[in-house]
């Protein structure tokens, strides 16, 4: 199709070969169109002339024509014949022409690149079904036009932020160099600090490369999965126990709980699933107060899902910034917390690794009260009918 | 001594650019949003004030226009 607002070809040849082509267009276009619009005139001016050549007929008739019958005869045929052709013209206006031109008009809006068309024009005919098909085109046109130009946006707004998240430790790192290497400067006693902060800005930078890594990798769905089914309660009692260990060495209090009833099993893929698990735990603890942090795990079933509610009682999240917490580089706290290794795509890549297993990451969250992240994941159909049998 | 307000978010380069100004007799304080930054500008004389180019809770071009 012929787009001439589109600005997808940057160089100059291209829009060049635009430019021709909408030129040549446009000829063609006016051409027809002028064509059309005459023999719409004609057809829509000739009848009344066509009707007043008709009366005079008819008044010659009476006039010259003795014998009374034969004139009443043919004005009542001339009569019907003209009722019959003024009816046959009207719907000929109504149902085709009217709706053509509608639709040229919308084909034009579509050839200059606005997707945002409707016609509205209902008729019982081909050409009805022409326009409902237009609509539906444009429509599908628009939102994928929509889609583009999102992700286009997003586009720039992840290299821009690559850029700045990627920039920010390298200049730290190259200050920090060019201050040990500067001989005037007396900075012995600082020097083990410098090489320190160098040290961690690079394991930052490498942090950062792995989680781009792997977001792009889960976004161009290229990431290998080795899924299997696993039984969920064995899975989660010995995984737990791992993060009981670990969180409670940082004194942070932890409990599990699980609600289930029986066993079911999950297709999963557990280095991917704990990576997921991971960044959510590593999110509360890391935003969370330095005393008193409490994490609360609860397993339960829920419509034929496993739900994991992971619970905290941390500063919460504010109304406004909760839809926003899964997009790529989105963080809650504005200063970049690098001593964290918060590089702003952990939730964006739980939620990525969660969708990849079918299931799905959802937030609630009250300010000053602590925050509720739920993963659910779907039971294995074949183990849930022989556990309901 | 001269007193500068650097106002950064990356404290690993705040504290770099505060090591330099120290070094060549500079006294530097750092803060790492630019409200505080701004709320220090305004109460505090400063002979420099060198800030970030992208700033939490306030873009850098309001710090420098007020």
């Amino acid at each position: 199709m012929f787009r001439p607002s589109r600005r997808h070809f940057n160089s100059k040849r291209h829009n060049q070969c635009d430019d021709k082509c909408f030129s040549t267009f446009q000829r063609i276009h006016l051409h027809h169109h002028r064509e059309f619009h005459k023999y719409h005139q004609y057809f829509r001016y000739f009848r009344p002339a066509f009707v007043l050549f008709n009366i005079l007929i008819l008044y010659l008739l009476f006039n010259w024509v003795g014998f009374k019958g034969i004139g009443i005869f043919f004005a009542v045929v001339i009569s019907i014949k003209e009722i019959v052709h003024f009816i046959f013209m009207l719907r000929l206006e109504k149902r085709i022409f009217t709706p053509i031109e509608k639709l040229k008009l919308g084909v034009d809006e579509i050839s200059k690149g606005n997707y945002n068309v409707k016609v509205e024009c209902d008729v019982p005919n081909d050409l009805g079904l022409l326009i409902y098909s237009f609509n539906e085109m444009a429509q599908k046109l628009y939102e994928s036009e929509k889609i583009q130009n999102e992700y286009e946006e997003n586009r720039k707004t992840l290299v821009a932020n690559i850029s700045h998240d990627l920039k920010t430790p390298i200049t730290a790192i190259q200050g920090y160099i060019e201050a040990l290497l500067d001989e005037n400067i007396k900075i012995q006693g600082d020097k083990d600090k410098y090489l320190k902060t160098i040290h961690h800005n690079t394991v930052y930078i490498n942090k950062l490369i792995d989680d781009l890594f792997l977001f792009s990798k889960l976004d161009m769905q290229k990431l290998d999965f080795a899924f299997e089914s696993v039984g969920i309660g064995t899975f989660m009692d010995d995984f737990m126990e791992e993060y009981k260990f670990d969180l409670e060495e940082k004194n942070i209090q932890f409990q599990y709980i699980s609600d289930l009833k029986q066993e079911y099993r999950v297709n999963l893929d557990g280095k991917r699933f704990h990576q997921a698990f991971n960044n959510i735990i590593s999110n509360a603890v890391q935003h969370g107060p330095e005393n008193d942090l409490s994490i609360r795990i609860k397993m339960y079933l829920q419509n034929d899902f496993i739900c994991l509610a992971i619970e905290d009682n941390g500063y919460g999240i504010a109304e406004d910034k909760l839809p926003h917490i899964f997009e790529r580089f989105y963080r809650i706290d504005i200063e970049r917390k690098k001593e964290y290794m918060c590089t702003g795509l952990g939730l964006a890549i739980a939620r990525e690794l969660i969708e990849a297993h079918c299931g799905e990451i959802t937030v609630s969250s009250k300010e000053k009260q602590g925050t509720c992240f739920t993963i659910k994941l779907p039971v294995l159909q074949e183990y849930r009918d022989e556990s309901t049998t | 001594m001269k007193r500068v307000l650097i106002i950064e978010d990356d404290m690993d380069i705040a504290e770099l650019e505060r090591d330099y100004l120290q070094f060549n007799s500079y006294k530097a304080e750092i803060v790492q949003d630019g409200v505080l930054g701004l709320k220090k500008a305004m109460t505090n004389m400063y002979d420099v004030i060198a800030v970030n180019l992208m700033l939490p809770q306030k873009d850098r071009f309001e710090i420098i226009m007020i």
